[in-house]
């Protein structure tokens, strides 16, 4: 009797064994199962992440080819268009004895020449070649040194060796363009500076800076009430997201504006790790 | 009433991991959260079933097999609702309904005509576990073949489907020879007894693993 009990237990805990073990291979089918399923998964969720960039560069392409098509065609046919009504313009002025028509004339060529500025402006702006930090730092150089040795100010220019290596986009450029322009346009106008001081740094967001010295300064709360000016250029800093502030300080002004670089705007190099 | 002394020198592992399931399903239900349907109450019945009132019976009337006859139907009832109310839209869960009745008349007819509170009704309780697992594949097949992908480490059912499989394949041999064991507890009761204790354990795992995925 108690033989056959044993033997009876014996086969039982075999059993009671060779459950689980079934059990396991059941779960090992369904998670071997299922890992393949979840790799499909991701495999299909990487595939259609990569169509998508695939597609939103393709779009990113045709606009930008677009953008550069309209920036060739207005140099090509407006700007010389403008050209050459500037020059006859110049050259009729001469023919004249009509005082009041010589000065008509003249403000035609003024506004010819105030044209082709603006428009070589838009289409700086427009074309994607130009779309990095490197490009709009060195317009604006150009434009404050025209501007300032045209009024006579002493001025510096200074900017980093990593400001080459950002993208920026065309918006971005002509806005910040356009409020350090403003910004110059005050200080030569209102604030009555002797010695003006640009310095540009990228660590990590573009900071550029605008020193100046000798001049009366401002109180940006009394001027946001005279004019539109200042309310125009944090309008466009908002607009673009970045930020303007102003300081007076005992021998001048000192304004910032700062702009937010993403690390997807940074060259491959470049890309800056955040701990 | 039971001395607590004695309540707490029967307390089991997987007891403990049931009520530590509840605290974490009520904790999680007082922060917005739920897991699967009512299952802080079933959690709590369960808790009351075998930490109280199974040894209230067997402190009373020296044996307690009655009290585990119902928790065993119990369970089988409330992972019919779970499992149906996952596989509720799909065409054939009329079927779930069918078999559970089935099985519930099965189990009224057993009582009805062997009704004896110092047996374990295995027949029914087997044939219920059975049926569950029936649904416990068609959930693992629902999840490989037929659903999108998700992922199951979040899933309730999934933690409660495997206690619930594991639980079974340890202790379908004890159960359908239960009463040889019972008759030669001196042989092979400490078997049995480990075999249930850690399937229970898987088990009770299982509830834990699922209460802890409540979700808002």
């Amino acid at each position: 009797m108690f033989e056959e009990v044993d033997n009876f237990i014996f086969w039982l805990i075999v059993t009671a064994f060779t459950m689980p073990l079934l059990l396991l291979s059941v779960l090992i089918w369904f998670f071997l199962s299922y890992q393949k399923k979840k790799y499909q998964y991701e495999v299909e969720k990487k595939d259609t992440q990569l169509r998508e960039q695939s597609f939103i560069i393709e779009q990113q392409n045709v606009i930008q080819a677009e953008r550069n098509r309209i920036a060739t065609e207005m140099h090509d046919e407006l700007g010389a268009g403008l050209t050459v009504i500037k020059y006859i313009s110049d050259s009729v002025v001469y023919k004249l004895t009509d005082e009041q028509v010589r000065e008509d004339i003249n403000k035609i060529a003024q506004y010819s020449t105030s044209l082709v500025r603006n428009m070589s402006e838009i289409i700086w702006a427009m074309n994607s070649r130009f779309d990095n930090v490197e490009g709009l730092i060195g317009y604006i150089r150009r434009y404050a040194a025209e501007f300032l040795e045209d009024h006579h100010i002493e001025h510096y220019f200074k900017a980093d060796d990593l400001i080459g290596t950002i993208n920026i986009s065309g918006e971005k450029r002509r806005n910040i363009y356009l409020v350090i322009k403003e910004l110059l346009h005050n200080a030569v106008k209102h604030s009555g500076a002797q010695k003006i001081q640009i310095e540009a740094t990228s660590s990590p967001d573009l900071v550029i800076r605008i020193v100046e010295t000798g001049g009366q300064g401002f109180i940006p709360e009394n001027m946001e009430k005279e004019g539109n000016g200042l309310y125009n250029i944090q309008k466009r800093m908002s607009q673009i997201g970045g930020k303007l502030h102003f300081h007076q300080t005992p021998t001048g002004m000192e304004i910032s504006i700062m702009l937010p670089i993403p690390n997807e705007d940074l060259t491959k190099n470049d890309q800056i790790i955040y701990a | 009433m039971v001395p607590i002394e004695t309540l707490l020198s029967k307390l089991n592992l997987y007891d403990i991991i049931n009520i530590l399931s509840f605290l974490v399903v009520f904790y999680f239900y007082l922060n917005g959260k739920k897991s699967l349907p009512y299952f802080g109450l079933f959690l709590f019945i369960l808790i009351f079933l075998e930490v109280y009132l199974q040894v209230y019976w067997s402190y009373t009337y020296k044996y307690n097999i009655f009290i585990y006859n119902i928790i065993s139907k119990y369970t089988i009832v409330y992972y019919t609702l779970v499992y149906y109310n996952y596989f509720r839209n799909k065409p054939w869960s009329g079927w779930i309904q069918g078999l559970f009745f089935s099985w519930l008349v099965i189990c009224v007819f057993m009582n009805s005509y062997e009704f004896d509170t110092i047996k374990f009704d295995k027949l029914s309780y087997i044939g219920g576990l059975i049926f569950i697992s029936g649904l416990i594949f068609m959930y693992f097949y629902d999840i490989i073949y037929i659903k999108q992908y998700k992922n199951i480490m979040n899933d309730s059912l999934f933690y409660l489907s495997v206690g619930i499989i594991i639980f079974f394949a340890a202790n379908f041999p004890i159960l359908v020879f239960v009463d040889l064991f019972i008759t030669n507890a001196k042989k092979g009761g400490p078997v049995y007894s480990n075999f249930i204790q850690l399937g229970n354990i898987f088990l009770s795992l299982g509830y834990l693993g699922a209460s802890l995925c409540s979700k808002k």
